[in-house]
């Protein structure tokens, strides 16, 4: 073999694919080649470059961002308003599955603007939100459809990223037994979990809402408005 | 929404940080990509990976930086470069490679190091990369090839590319 074999055997080395020990000739070649030593060497020292720590805060910073960010959209696109943001986020949590926004809301009508939003470019898209908000869309479209792919799809990750976007539409108040009924037909265990976890999520969160409208209209005992406090501040949502 | 955020933003702020090694600059190129990734949502192709289009994503997003600060920040590597010199025969080898191994990189050029900072990456598949750079896997490996042999000249050589 040649250093030419050596040193594409070196650089394959980093691929996972290809990752097995480095063979035997390699290290023989190795011993007596500073040539190829040196690719070594150097590419020990690629991997061994410092992974820099974010800085404190540079997620919650990023959020601001993304808000003002939305906020200004919807500021110059007055009618997109109050769903755009949880259409953006549940873009993008079905991202993080491999998954379009578009892959979910498969079935809608092909000229409405869900069709557009499954394909279009960036501005197509914009246009799309807005047109099928004026349709009186939005949430009302995505709950169902992630319900169906909660209930219906065969891969097991898209369910679960499916439960994960609901959390979005936690305060549309009728998605409790909505989501109560999906749980009762749900047949994979690890996906009946998830729904379990967002069914206790939503119960804690009309709890607080109790709690705050409780202490919020007044006229309790001291000691009963302490405990309201005390409980709802032990609520994380 | 924190999901895709939190699973990507440390490695993706690290490849920035060892691209430009300024942390306010790396976060705020860090932060664009998410922008830029919620905006563009609807050109993402439906069942493919999203690391590799986060990082065509990323190294749009930096040629963009550059574009418009391109003297600048020539300037400001230049500046860190030369004060991080002296130090190096001062401290053990090991970290006098990372510094050396530094000073070599940042004298690649932009797209060669960018290639290499990313084939480290144990979670980027060579298909990965090939999409990422727009080229077949092969062609891929010829040029991680060629960018090693640069950045060892860089390496093995300072002193002659110092000017
Ligand atoms: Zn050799």
């Amino acid at each position: 073999m040649m250093c030419q074999d050596f040193q594409t055997e070196i650089l394959d080395g980093q691929k996972k694919e290809a990752a097995t020990d480095a063979s035997k000739a390699l290290a023989e070649h190795l011993a007596q080649c500073a040539d190829c030593r040196d690719l070594q060497r150097l590419m020990e020292g690629l991997n061994a470059l410092p992974h820099p720590d974010p800085p404190e805060g540079l997620s919650q910073r990023f959020h601001q961002r993304l808000a003002l960010e939305l906020a200004a959209t919807s500021k110059s696109h007055p009618f997109l308003g109050s769903w755009w943001m949880p259409l953006s986020a549940a873009a993008l949590l079905l991202l993080s599955a491999g998954m379009s926004l578009g892959f979910l809301l498969r079935g809608g009508r092909d000229d409405s603007g869900m069709a557009r939003l499954r394909r279009g470019s960036a501005a197509d898209r914009m246009e799309a939100i807005a047109l099928v908000n004026q349709q009186n869309s939005g949430p009302v479209e995505m709950v169902p459809a992630l319900l169906d792919r909660i209930g219906h799809d065969p891969s097991l990750e898209v369910r679960l990223s499916a439960v994960e976007a609901l959390y979005i539409f936690c305060s549309d108040p009728e998605i409790s037994p909505r989501i109560e009924l999906a749980l009762s037909a749900q047949d994979r265990p690890e996906v009946q979990l998830a729904l379990i976890d967002l069914v206790a999520a939503l119960r804690q969160r009309r709890a607080a809402e109790a709690l705050r409208r409780l202490i919020r209209e007044g006229g309790l005992p001291a000691e009963v408005r302490q405990r309201a406090k005390q409980r709802l501040a032990q609520m994380s949502l | 929404m924190g999901l895709l955020f939190d699973r990507h933003y440390r490695p993706l702020f690290g490849f920035f940080m060892n691209l430009t090694r300024q942390p306010a600059l790396s976060e705020d190129l860090t932060q664009e990509v998410f922008l830029r990734v919620l905006r563009y949502s609807a050109s993402f192709k439906e069942g493919s990976a999203f690391r590799p289009w986060l990082y065509r994503i990323a190294r749009n997003v930096l040629a963009d930086h550059q574009s418009r600060l391109q003297p600048l920040t020539h300037l400001q590597e230049a500046e860190q470069v030369a004060d991080t010199r002296p130090d190096a025969h001062q401290v053990a080898e090991a970290h006098a490679d990372r510094v050396l191994l530094g000073q070599a990189l940042s004298r690649l050029p932009q797209e060669k190091r960018e290639l290499l900072l990313l084939y480290k990456d144990p979670d980027l598949s060579s298909q990965d990369l090939a999409t990422i750079f727009g080229c077949t896997p092969s062609t891929l490996k010829v040029r991680v090839h060629r960018a090693m042999n640069d950045l060892r000249s860089l390496f093995f050589q300072p002193q002659e590319v110092t000017s």
